[in-house]
C-alpha cells in the first residue's frame, strides 16, 4: 500500500515543479495560477507558499508576497531563504503597522508538527518504559519513565495549545486595497484606522462579511473580509468561505 | 540564617539602590465647587521628596485654609521606589465667587518646589431643604467636535454615607471608549454646617465618534445607605435601606470638522508636539535616534508619525511607539513616545525634512500644522567606505562575514522542487497522543489495582477486639483504668446491643431504647460509673460485678 501510494506520488505530476517550469519560461501568469489552484487544493506545503510567495513579489504585488512568505514560514521556519525573502518583501511595505507575532515564541524555530512528533515519542517512551517495567523488571524505578510521560504530556498540551491558538485566531494580510477598520461590522459604522496593504493582522471573531482584526500595536477594528489573504491549515474562523488567491 | 541575612540584604540594596527620581509636588482638590460655610479636602501632594517642613498653602482670602494631617506611602514596581507625602488641609469657603487655592511652596532638599493652583467657585446655599441623596451626569463640555475626547462625569452627593451603587446607564451612541485612559473614581467628603456631604463620582472618557449631537438619557442608580434606625450602631450588622436617584437627561452638541487640510493626521484635541535628536555628528550607517513626543488632551489612538519620503542619502526605521493616557483632574491627558532612526547612507550634510503633523485643535476651532525640524546633520565616511561589509565578533576582533566576491542576494529564487501539498496531522496527532497516554497508563492503573489488593486483606487480618464481657475477665489494678475498662465494656456492650457504632452512641438515648426489665438496672449502673469516674464518687465494691452482670445481660438479649 505504501509502496503504491509513493509511486502514484512521484508518477504523477508535482505542481511545484510544473510551476517551476511555468516560471522560468514566462515568469507570468501560468506559474501563478498553477500554483494557486494546488494551494487551493489541499493543505499548502511550505514549498509552495515560498514558490507562491516568491512570484507574487516579482510580479509587484508585495502584498500577497507577504501573506504567502508568512504562511510558509509557520511550516518552514528555519529555511533562511524563505526568512530573507519576508523580510526584504516586508521591507517593500510601507505604513504598515507591526506584524503579529507567532501565538508561541518557538514557533520561530520549530513546527507545531516537530515538537508534536517529539511529544508522542516521549509518551510513547514512557509508555513502553512502564510495560517494560511491569512485565520484565518490576523491581526498576518507575519514576524515570513517570518524568518522561509528563515531559511527552506536557510538550503535547503546549504544542496543542498554540495550533489551536493559531488555526482559531489566524494570522491575515491585507492585500489589493487599504482596508478601514470600524468600529463594528457594519459599512456605515465610525473609522477607527486604516490598513495598508501587506498589514499583517490576527483575526479575532467574523461577523458575516466581516472580521475582528487586531494589529501588532493592539489596535482593533472590524475590516470586511474580502479584504484580506488568509492561506494556511485550516481555519476555524475562516472556514471554507475564504478565497486563497 | 544566611539565606535571611541575604534576602534583607538584597531588600536594603533594593531600597537604597533604587534609582532617586526627581521630587515633585502637585495641588489635588477633587472637587470645583463649594457652598459658602462648606469646608472641603485639599492636598499637598509631595512625591521622591522630603520636605523640610509642612507646605504652606496660599488662597485666596475669602478661603479659609488650615492644615490638617499627613499621610506617607511607599511603592516599588520595577525595582523603581516611588514615596509620596500627602499634607492635607481642609479648605473653608466664606463668601460667594470665583477663588483660587494655590499654590503651595515648599523646601525638598534646599530646592524651593511650588504647586500648581486651582480655581474654586463659592455659591450661595440653595433656599428650602436640603436633598438626601443627589445623582448628576454630564459630560464636560457643552461642545465638541467631532473624534474629540470628552469626559462624561456621573455620580453622587448624599448626605448619608453611600455603602453600596448601582449603576443601570442606557448604552451611548456616537461614543467609543479610548483605548488608552481608564475612567477615574473619587470618593471625598465635604463638611457642611447641615451635615457632611459624601460625593462618589466618575469620570469616564469617551471619543466622539459622530457627527449628530447626543443625547445622555437619565441613568438610575440605587444606593444603599445607613437605615436611620436608633439602635443601628448597637446591632451586630448595620441595618440599611435602599433609595433610589435618576440623573437629568443632559446634551452634548457635536460639530462637524471642517475640511481636513491634505495631511491631517486624525488627532483631534490640544497637543504639545516635541522632537529631538540624540546627536548631530555620526558616521555612515550609524543609527541618530530622532524621539517625537505628542501630548494632548485628544486620543492617539492609531496615530503614526507621518512616513518620510524615501531618499538615496538616508534611511528611516520607525520604532515601537510608547503610548499612555490617564484622566485626572485637569481631564484626559494622552502622551505618545514616537522613535524614528535616521541611518544616513552618504557622507556630507544631511538635512533630514521636516515632519509636519497636522492636528485639529477644538479650542481653536481649526487645524494646527506642528511642525519639527531636525539640525543639519554631519555625517562622516565611517566604516562603510571600505568596501566590505563588517562586523565585530566577541573579542572585538574585525572580521568580515561577507567573501570577497560574494554577490549580496536581494531576494532568492523559487525551489524547483518539492512536495506541494502536506496532510494536515493535527487531528492524528491529538488521536496518537491519548492513545498512547492511555496505553501507557494501563500498567500504572494494574500497579494501583494490585496495591489495593495488597491493603485488602492485611485490613482484614487487623486483630478483633475482644467481647466486652471477655474484657472485664483481667481488669487493672488502677482505680482509674479500671473504671476505664469498665466504662468502655459497658459502652461496647450497649452499642452491640443497639447495632450502632459505639463512637456515635449516645448512652442515655440507648438505655431508653433498652426493654423495660433492662432498663432499670442498666440505667443504675450506668449513673454509677459517671458518678465514680467523672463526680469523684466511691465505686463501691461491687461496682465491678454489677457491670459484669449488665454486659452479661446486654450480652445475652443481643444474641
Amino acid at each position: 500500500m505504501i509502496l503504491l501510494l509513493l509511486l502514484s506520488w512521484v508518477a504523477f505530476a508535482n505542481p511545484v515543479s510544473d510551476g517551476a517550469k511555468a516560471w522560468e519560461a514566462t515568469r507570468g501568469p501560468d506559474a501563478l495560477s498553477t500554483w494557486r489552484a494546488a494551494a487551493a487544493d489541499g493543505v499548502p506545503s511550505g514549498v509552495l507558499l515560498y514558490d507562491l510567495g516568491v512570484a507574487e513579489y516579482r510580479v509587484g504585488d508585495p502584498a500577497r508576497a507577504v501573506a504567502y512568505l508568512q504562511a510558509a514560514r509557520r511550516l518552514r521556519p528555519r529555511d533562511p531563504q524563505l526568512v530573507h525573502n519576508l523580510a526584504r518583501a516586508r521591507n517593500r511595505i510601507s505604513g504598515a503597522p507591526d506584524p503579529v507575532g507567532a501565538p508561541a515564541g518557538w514557533m520561530e524555530f520549530a513546527t507545531p508538527g516537530e515538537l508534536g512528533t517529539i511529544a508522542l515519542l516521549l509518551l510513547l517512551g514512557a509508555a513502553g518504559g512502564l510495560w517494560w517495567r511491569r512485565l520484565r523488571a518490576p523491581d526498576t524505578l518507575r519514576l524515570p519513565w513517570l518524568v518522561t510521560g509528563a515531559a511527552g504530556l506536557g510538550l503535547a498540551a503546549t504544542v496543542g495549545h498554540a495550533t489551536w491558538d493559531l488555526v482559531r485566531r489566524p494570522v491575515v494580510v491585507v492585500v489589493d486595497a487599504p482596508a478601514t477598520a470600524r468600529d463594528s461590522a457594519r459599512a456605515d459604522a465610525a473609522e477607527r484606522f486604516t490598513l495598508p496593504p501587506g498589514s499583517e493582522v490576527r483575526v479575532e471573531r467574523v461577523l458575516g462579511p466581516y472580521e475582528l482584526v487586531v494589529t501588532g500595536r493592539g489596535d482593533r477594528g472590524w475590516i470586511p473580509r474580502a479584504a484580506t489573504l488568509y492561506v494556511g491549515p485550516p481555519s476555524v474562523v475562516s472556514a471554507g468561505s475564504r478565497a486563497s488567491g | 540564617m544566611k539565606r535571611f541575612l541575604g534576602l534583607l540584604v538584597a531588600l536594603g540594596l533594593l531600597l537604597v539602590g533604587s534609582p532617586a527620581l526627581a521630587a515633585q509636588v502637585q495641588l489635588v482638590v477633587p472637587y470645583r465647587s463649594l457652598e459658602i460655610g462648606q469646608e472641603g479636602q485639599a492636598e499637598v501632594v509631595v512625591t521622591n521628596g522630603r520636605p523640610g517642613s509642612i507646605p504652606k498653602l496660599s488662597a485666596s482670602p475669602e478661603l479659609q485654609v488650615r492644615y490638617l494631617s499627613q499621610e506617607r506611602s511607599t511603592q516599588i514596581v520595577n525595582f523603581s521606589r516611588t514615596t509620596s507625602i500627602s499634607f492635607v488641609f481642609g479648605v473653608k469657603a466664606l463668601k460667594e465667587g470665583s477663588f483660587t487655592v494655590g499654590p503651595a511652596t515648599l523646601d525638598v532638599g534646599g530646592q524651593t518646589l511650588t504647586t500648581n493652583t486651582v480655581t474654586l467657585t463659592v455659591q450661595a446655599p440653595p433656599p428650602g431643604q436640603v436633598a438626601v441623596l443627589k445623582a448628576f451626569a454630564k459630560p464636560s463640555v457643552d461642545t465638541a467636535y467631532e473624534g474629540q475626547v470628552v469626559l462624561y462625569e456621573y455620580g453622587l452627593r448624599s448626605r448619608l454615607q453611600v455603602l453600596r451603587s448601582s449603576w443601570v446607564t442606557l448604552p451611548l451612541t456616537q461614543l467609543a471608549t479610548p483605548r488608552e485612559g481608564q475612567p477615574i473614581e473619587r470618593r471625598y467628603s465635604i463638611d457642611d454646617p447641615r451635615g457632611p456631604i459624601w460625593v462618589d463620582e466618575t469620570w469616564q472618557p469617551f471619543i466622539v465618534t459622530g457627527k449628530k449631537d447626543v443625547t445622555f438619557e437619565p441613568s438610575v442608580v440605587q444606593v444603599e445607605v445607613p437605615a436611620s434606625n436608633p439602635l443601628g450602631r448597637m446591632r451586630l450588622f448595620q441595618p440599611t435601606q435602599t433609595m433610589t436617584a435618576a440623573t437629568e437627561p443632559s446634551h452634548l452638541q457635536v460639530k462637524p470638522l471642517p475640511p481636513a487640510p491634505p495631511g491631517f493626521t486624525g488627532l483631534v484635541g490640544d497637543f504639545y508636539i516635541d522632537g529631538k535628536v540624540a546627536q548631530t555628528r555620526a558616521a555612515v550607517g550609524e543609527s541618530v535616534e530622532w524621539s517625537i513626543t505628542v501630548q494632548g488632551d485628544g486620543s492617539l489612538e492609531g496615530f503614526t508619525v507621518p512616513a518620510p519620503k524615501d531618499r538615496a542619502d538616508v534611511r528611516f526605521y520607525d520604532g515601537s511607539p510608547v503610548v499612555q493616557a490617564e484622566v485626572d483632574a485637569d481631564g484626559y491627558k494622552a502622551t505618545g513616545k514616537f522613535t524614528r532612526v535616521i541611518v544616513p547612507t552618504q557622507p556630507g550634510t544631511l538635512q533630514v525634512p521636516p515632519i509636519r503633523i497636522v492636528t485639529f485643535s477644538p479650542t481653536k476651532g481649526d487645524y494646527v500644522t506642528h511642525t519639527l525640524k531636525v539640525p543639519a546633520l554631519q555625517i562622516t565616511p565611517g566604516g562603510e567606505g571600505k568596501g566590505e561589509v563588517e562586523s565585530y565578533g566577541p573579542d572585538g576582533s574585525v572580521q568580515s562575514q561577507v567573501p570577497k566576491g560574494k554577490k549580496i542576494v536581494d531576494f532568492y529564487p523559487i525551489y524547483a522542487s518539492g512536495r506541494a501539498h502536506v496532510p494536515f496531522v493535527a487531528p492524528w496527532l491529538l488521536a496518537a497522543a491519548l492513545g498512547i497516554t492511555l496505553l501507557g497508563g494501563i500498567p500504572l492503573v494494574l500497579e494501583g489495582y494490585a496495591l489495593l489488593q495488597r491493603l485488602r486483606p492485611a485490613r482484614a487480618e487487623a486483630p478483633a477486639q475482644p467481647e466486652p464481657v471477655h474484657r472485664l475477665d483481667r481488669l487493672p489494678e488502677a482505680p482509674a483504668d479500671r473504671l476505664t475498662v469498665l466504662d468502655e465494656a459497658l459502652r461496647d456492650a450497649l452499642a452491640q446491643r443497639l447495632d450502632v457504632p459505639p463512637g456515635h452512641l449516645d448512652r442515655h438515648e440507648a438505655v431508653r431504647a433498652l426493654p423495660e426489665a433492662l432498663r432499670e438496672p442498666v440505667d443504675e449502673v450506668v449513673r454509677a460509673l459517671e458518678r465514680a469516674r467523672f463526680a469523684g464518687d466511691p465505686p463501691g465494691a461491687d461496682l465491678a460485678d454489677r457491670v459484669r452482670a449488665v454486659v452479661r445481660a446486654l450480652g445475652e438479649e443481643a444474641a
